[in-house]
This record gives structure tokens, sequence and C-alpha cells, in this order.
């Protein structure tokens, strides 16, 4: 690891980019701008992950390179917020989940197979749900052949309150160009002509 | 599995990333995430060097040499997967070296001896008292795949929670490199998240049971 004095980690961290909180950027060590550590005129400095890779830091056991900041915040001042596992505001516990695939719409309702993830061996059941229950954020997604991820648990708030929910969200994917369009509709009929010849 | 206090899925990318493009209405005018999400994100900053913001369910923060997107609730962590992909397949010329896949554990221990038997378990003291007065376990990483033959590399961590007293951490990493002799880009992301991510979230909840399982 790269150490100068006015350099404060904000994170103990083996591997990936750095960032370090520096209070003198004036004058920073030159055999850190040598090396390509430090680049002046930021507040925080970023430590290029290359460094990291040098045949000097190298070692036999691999560390994981794209893996989770520590647990650990080393300094309470920080600028940039890390993305940490901090205390979520509330506690979600899944009881049963389901992945589906709609299979008709109705004026009311939608029917949908559905696929139990909390329980594969279980066959794949058709349901037929309420509209209401899908978020409006989603309606527009609410189409034949959309598929939706479905979850039913206990939600605890940090005061104790316990709820049962039940959430609907459906699987959002790009929207594929008319070149790409064309390119899989050319492939499928490729293969359409393989297998019946 | 027992159910977690707290927990958290993360999906890391390594490499070469422009922060800026990564904005909530980005991904709202691509259809990733709702409209009303993106509307109410909190963003932190988007700025050339890193762009860090939080929508309902996830956290994304974007470095020029890493990208890291976080969600602390299960019923999201399909939708993640997808988000990462979608991103990606809209961005295949983005340089991704490293993919990882992690998910973190803080379990409550019945007792501070149950606590302190689990760190007795995985790191006996014996060796360590000789030259150490009241030896303890602070960290412990170990490496390895889920078969000898697996492509991924699984890093399993176990350290006292900083959250929960008496708690234990466990982080379990599984990552992926670029195929050297391939052009660097985006383009193999999404397929090792749809062949990976469901299955490093169940070895994780399988590993995490074993190993609070070592002092039942």
């Amino acid at each position: 690891m790269v150490e100068t004095q006015r350099v404060t980690r904000l994170e103990t961290q083996q591997q990936g980019a750095v960032i370090h909180q520096t209070d003198d950027l004036s004058n920073p060590p030159a055999e850190n701008f040598a090396r390509g550590v430090l680049s002046p005129g930021k507040k925080f400095l970023v430590r290029n992950l290359l460094v990291e890779r040098m045949p000097i830091f190298y070692r036999q056991i691999e560390d994981a390179q794209a893996a989770p900041r520590d647990q650990v915040m080393k300094s309470p001042d920080v600028l940039v917020r890390l993305v940490s596992d901090k205390q979520p505001t509330q506690r979600v516990r899944i009881l049963q989940r389901w992945i589906g695939r709609i299979e008709r719409v109705e004026s009311e309702s939608f029917v949908a197979v559905i696929n139990d993830l909390t329980k594969p061996q279980y066959p794949p059941e058709e349901v037929e749900l309420d509209r209401g229950e899908i978020p409006p954020g989603d309606v527009d997604l609410l189409i034949p052949g959309a598929a939706f991820y479905w979850t039913i648990g206990y939600v605890d708030s940090p005061g104790g309150q316990r709820q049962r929910v039940s959430a609907f969200r459906f699987v959002r994917q790009p929207r594929l160009s008319q070149t790409e369009m064309n390119r899989i509709m050319e492939r499928a009929d490729r293969l359409a002509t393989f297998l019946e010849t | 599995m027992k159910a977690p206090d707290i927990e958290t899925a993360s999906i890391v990318l390594i490499g070469s990333f422009n922060p800026t493009i990564f904005q909530p209405r980005w991904l709202g005018a691509q259809q990733l995430i709702r409209a009303e999400e993106a509307a109410n994100a909190k963003i932190t900053t988007i700025q050339s060097e890193l762009t860090d913001f939080k929508v309902e369910w996830f956290h994304l923060q974007v470095l020029q040499n890493r990208f890291q997107i976080a969600c602390t609730d299960p019923r999201q962590y399909g939708p993640l997967r997808d988000l990462v992909s979608g991103m990606f397949t809209i961005l295949p010329h983005t340089p991704v070296t490293d993919v990882g896949m992690n998910r973190i554990f803080h379990f409550e221990m019945p007792s501070v001896d149950v606590w302190h038997a689990l760190g007795h378990k995985l790191a006996p003291k014996n060796a360590w008292e000789p030259i150490l007065d009241v030896p303890g376990l602070r960290s412990m990483q170990m490496q390895g795949r889920i078969k000898q033959q697996a492509e991924g590399l699984i890093h399993v961590k176990v350290e006292p929670s900083i959250q929960i007293q008496p708690g234990v951490y466990i982080e379990v990493n599984e990552e992926f490199k670029a195929v050297k002799d391939d052009v660097v880009g985006a383009h193999w992301v999404p397929q090792k998240l749809a062949e990976h991510w469901d299955a490093i979230l169940d070895f994780s909840e399988r590993a995490a049971d074993h190993l609070l399982s070592v002092v039942k």
C-alpha cells in the first residue's frame, strides 16, 4: 500500500480504487506522482487500479477485486460516502416468491403462469390476479408475454411493526432497436429453416 | 436459512466507466426503472469522476474504474440483476475486466459464548496462544470454487459484525474475469449475470447456513 502522512485512508480496503482524503495537495510527494498514484488539484484522490496490480504488490493468493467495500468506515468526515451495508430502515423477510409470465389481460384482471422460486420442485401454476395488484408505474408493461417478479413476505419497520406485503415488479429489459429486431428475426428464420430440413 | 438481521446483495464491475452516463433520468428514459423512481432518486453527486445516487431499492455508485450497485431488499435481487444487465446491454462497448457478485449478511448470535465459539471453531487459538494473550478472530477470508472446474472464484469472509453485538458478518463474493484474448467490452456481463446471479445467491445462503451450523 502506498502511504503518505498527509493522506488519510477512508476505508480499510485491500483492493480496487481506494479514495483518500488529503489536507494539503499543494506539494504532494514526488514519488507518488512518479508512480501515478496521486493527481493534483483534487480534494479527493482516486488511486489508479493499475497501481494495485504492479508486480511489487502481486500476491499469489488473489484478492477479490470486485468485492464490496469493508464493513468499517474509518472516518466520519467523508465527503464521498461509499456504498455501505448500513442497517436499512426496514427489514424484509421473504415468505414466498415467484416469477411469472402474463398469458392474457382482461378488463379487471390478468391471467399468468407462475413458477415458485421458493420451492422450485413445484410445477407451474396458472393464476388470475386483480389488475389493482400492479404498481401504477408498471401498468404499461402489462401485456401478454411480459415477465414479472411476485413476492409475499413480512416487512418489519424500525418501530417494530410487522406488515405482510405482496409486491409486483415487472422485468425490464432494454428496448430493442429495429436493427436488432431484424437481426433476431433473421436468426429465428434461419433456425426454423434448419429445423425443418 | 436463519433469517439474517441485515443483508445486502451487490454487483461490482471493474473497468473503465463514464460516471456521468449513469443518471436516474437516463435509467428512466431507457425504461430500466419506473419513471417515478427516476424522478424521486436521491442524488448525492453526478460528476465526471463520480456518480452516486439512491433509488428506493438500490444505491448506485460509479467511479471511473469501478461500478457498484447495492440493494438491501431481498425482493429486489432479481430486478437488480436485470437492471445491470440492461445497462450493459445498452453500453456493450464499456471496457469491463471483472465482475463481482456479492452478498453480505449480519446475523445476531444467541449469546457472547456462542459468538466466541464460532471464532474458536473457524480459527483455533492454540496456534496463537504462545505469542498472543487473548487472541481473537478479527477477520478471516477463504478462497475457493463451488466446483473444482467452476469458472468463478469464490471468496468468503467472516468477521465480527460491527452493526450487531454479538453478531457475525459473512460476505460471499464470486468473481469473474473477462477472457484475456477477447476484445474487452461489456457484452459478456449480462450473460455472466444471467448464468450465475441466482446461483451465487443460493450458494451464499448455503454457505452462511453452514458456517453458523458449526456451533450448533
